[in-house]
């Protein structure tokens, strides 16, 4: 028998799966993009172009949706690195009992459904939810806070589930730190901020910086907490393609939507990786 | 009162005891080792020194003020890690210079002193380096520019030359010793390897189970080391077991298995004693003409001296002897054992 062949009979079954599940459904989706859609006979078959392309990139209405995708998933990323990197560092500090159950309680919210989560979040910041209630019950406001189907609310939600990527991706880096480092930059007269400044946090960046690529990366493409948080007004890019779909029932220019999230997602992830990998390839192993 | 004072120093952790009234005095610009097994708290006592730890009992005096509860970053001491603890980020020159930066010397003197130290330790040449990619002896040269380079009263050297394989290691010993004798540093170090104590030490300080068992000069300790702990820890040592058989004034008699064994020191009649000769002070002479005769039971050949370990009536021991060109007594070979009187040494039991 040929010595190429058991290693491709043995992928076999992976590559069909592939295949069928990832290769053929995303290339259909970028064959569907450039098809032209008519309100009254819907998809026409033989007819191909660019022209949902232009539609999505002429439109103010997709700009706003883009960049408020953007603006949401770059700051969510920001809030977990600044969360996320300080509860990884002290966590790693903790004695093993308390950080058994600290990591428990970081990692809860990746042990529930995102759909349950969220309308957990729904409870909590609705005009009738718990903390207006509240608020308005000691008497702090007297109009409900308007903080359901806002940006802020989807922020808020959004960090509570992926703050845990950002800590383990540090914890990681943490790990690896020789913990007489530390000392040596205090035997030198470092002061415990300057120690943490000058000497831990730049050798956590590496795991800072991955971490912000998982963070970005998932709430940029997010869609759940999106849609119930943000409701059909407040629309992120994968909540519109969404509705493309099954709202306005325009295929091809949803598949175009989509299409566009992935080629810009795969670019700044690509481009991010890169700088990260060019920066410190001399420094660290 | 001396530069550096220890007194009394315990350390516990819960029940387990890991120094136990601790004393030293050491002088400006000398070089003091703590030696002692694994476990044997001068890695704790280091600790302390540099503030890492608190002792539970006892003070810490440096150039007379009193440092037991001185943070570590106000000790003004530079430490050299076991594992050097460079960083990373920082390149050979950065690295050196962290030190002056947090004692905020202006960027000038920085640099020049920094090129000054890393020209003594002879890596002037690294200094746009990354740690990563420098070799182990290297990294441990960095690792003691970067502590020397403050100025500091004091050096702590934590096994620093442990890392490194045996032929680098000698070399560095000897350039170690060089570059405290050149800054003048008092410096501590801590190691288990004896050989590396001599080497560098003025004094050594043997520890045992949170102990000290001994100090003294390393040649005075090794002639004398008072008991057999040290005597095996520093070397290694030939210990017959025995009774004092009559004391003459200083000469005691120790009977060994029936052998008798005539040593100088202070005992009593009928007293369980040890009697300690090293491997080298052992001679070898025809049958029947020495103290008591022995089989060489295997010979190895070292290069610089041949290894024996031979039986007799008084149990198995070792001899080591000078290689002097001439073919040694072969294995199988009934020997006589002497050595000269003041060579051994008498060891009280328990």
């Amino acid at each position: 028998m040929n010595k190429w062949l058991p290693p491709y009979l043995l992928n076999g079954p992976a590559l069909v799966i592939f295949t069928v599940m990832l290769v053929v459904p995303m290339v259909m989706t970028l064959i569907l993009s450039f098809n032209s859609f008519d309100f009254y006979g819907g998809i026409q078959a033989d007819d191909y172009g660019w022209h949902n392309y232009l539609e999505v990139v002429k439109d103010s209405y997709f700009h706003e949706i883009f960049a408020r995708t953007y603006g949401i998933a770059v700051a969510v990323t920001l809030i977990c690195a600044l969360i996320g990197a300080p509860e990884a560092y002290i966590l790693n500090r903790m004695s093993k009992t308390w950080r058994s159950v600290c990591l428990l309680a970081i990692l809860g919210p990746l042990l529930i459904s995102v759909i349950v989560r969220t309308l957990g979040w729904a409870l909590l910041i609705g005009n009738n939810g718990v903390i207006n209630e509240m608020l308005l019950g000691i008497g702090l406001i007297e109009t409900p806070l308007k903080m359901m189907f806002t940006t802020g609310g989807i922020v808020v939600a959004l960090v509570h589930v992926l703050v845990p990527f950002m800590v383990l991706s540090v914890w990681t880096t943490l790990q690896k730190l020789d913990p007489q480092v530390e000392s040596a930059a205090l035997s030198l007269g470092a002061s415990h901020f300057v120690t943490l400044r000058r000497v831990v946090l730049p050798q956590v960046m590496p795991g800072v910086l991955a971490g912000s690529l998982i963070v970005f990366a998932l709430t940029a493409s997010a869609f759940a907490t999106p849609a119930i948080l943000g409701g059909r007004r407040l629309k992120v890019v994968a909540t519109t393609a969404y509705d493309e779909y099954l709202n306005t029932l325009n295929w091809p220019l949803g598949a175009a939507i989509a299409v566009i999230l992935l080629i810009a997602n795969v670019v700044v992830v690509m481009s991010y990786n890169r700088y990260v990998e060019r920066k410190y390839a001399a420094v660290f192993d | 009162m001396s530069f550096l004072t220890l007194q009394n120093i315990s350390k516990r952790y819960g029940q387990f005891t890991a120094v136990e009234d601790f004393n030293l005095s050491v002088e400006k610009g000398e070089f003091v080792s703590f030696l002692g097994p694994s476990g044997c708290g001068k890695t704790t006592t280091l600790q302390m020194i540099a503030g890492f730890e608190e002792p539970t009992m006892g003070t810490i005096h440096i150039d007379g003020n009193d440092m037991t509860h001185v943070s570590p970053n106000a000790r003004d001491i530079g430490i050299v890690f076991q594992s050097y603890a460079l960083f990373p980020h920082m390149t050979v020159a950065e690295n050196v210079a962290f030190g002056l930066e947090m004692r905020r010397i202006n960027k000038p003197e920085r640099h020049q002193r920094v090129m000054e130290t890393l020209e003594l330790v002879r890596l002037a040449d690294f200094a746009d380096r990354f740690p990563k990619a420098l070799s182990g002896g290297q990294r441990q040269r960095v690792a003691l520019a970067r502590a020397i380079v403050i100025k500091p009263q004091l050096l702590l050297l934590d096994e620093p030359l442990s890392a490194l394989d045996a032929k680098i290691r000698e070399s560095m010993q000897i350039e170690l010793r060089h570059i405290q004798n050149t800054v003048g540093v008092t410096t501590i170090l801590v190691t288990h390897d004896q050989a590396e104590a001599m080497a560098m030490s003025d004094r050594i300080a043997v520890m045992n189970m949170g102990r000290m068992a001994r100090l003294g000069e390393p040649f005075e300790i090794y002639e004398n080391p008072g008991d057999s702990f040290t005597s095996n820890f520093l070397g290694s040592t030939n210990l017959f077991q025995g009774k004092v058989s009559s004391v003459n004034g200083n000469e005691v008699s120790v009977d060994c298995s029936g052998t008798e064994v005539r040593v100088q020191g202070t005992s009593e009649t009928g007293a369980a004693v040890s009697v300690a000769i090293r491997p080298e002070k052992i001679g070898l002479v025809e049958p029947g003409l020495g103290f008591f005769d022995a089989q060489v039971r295997t010979r190895i050949f070292l290069g610089t001296s041949w290894a024996y370990q031979m039986d007799s009536d008084l149990g198995a021991f070792n001899v080591s002897l000078q290689n002097t060109g001439h073919r040694a007594a072969g294995e199988g070979e009934a020997v006589g054992i002497s050595w000269q009187a003041d060579a051994v040494g008498l060891l009280a039991e328990g």
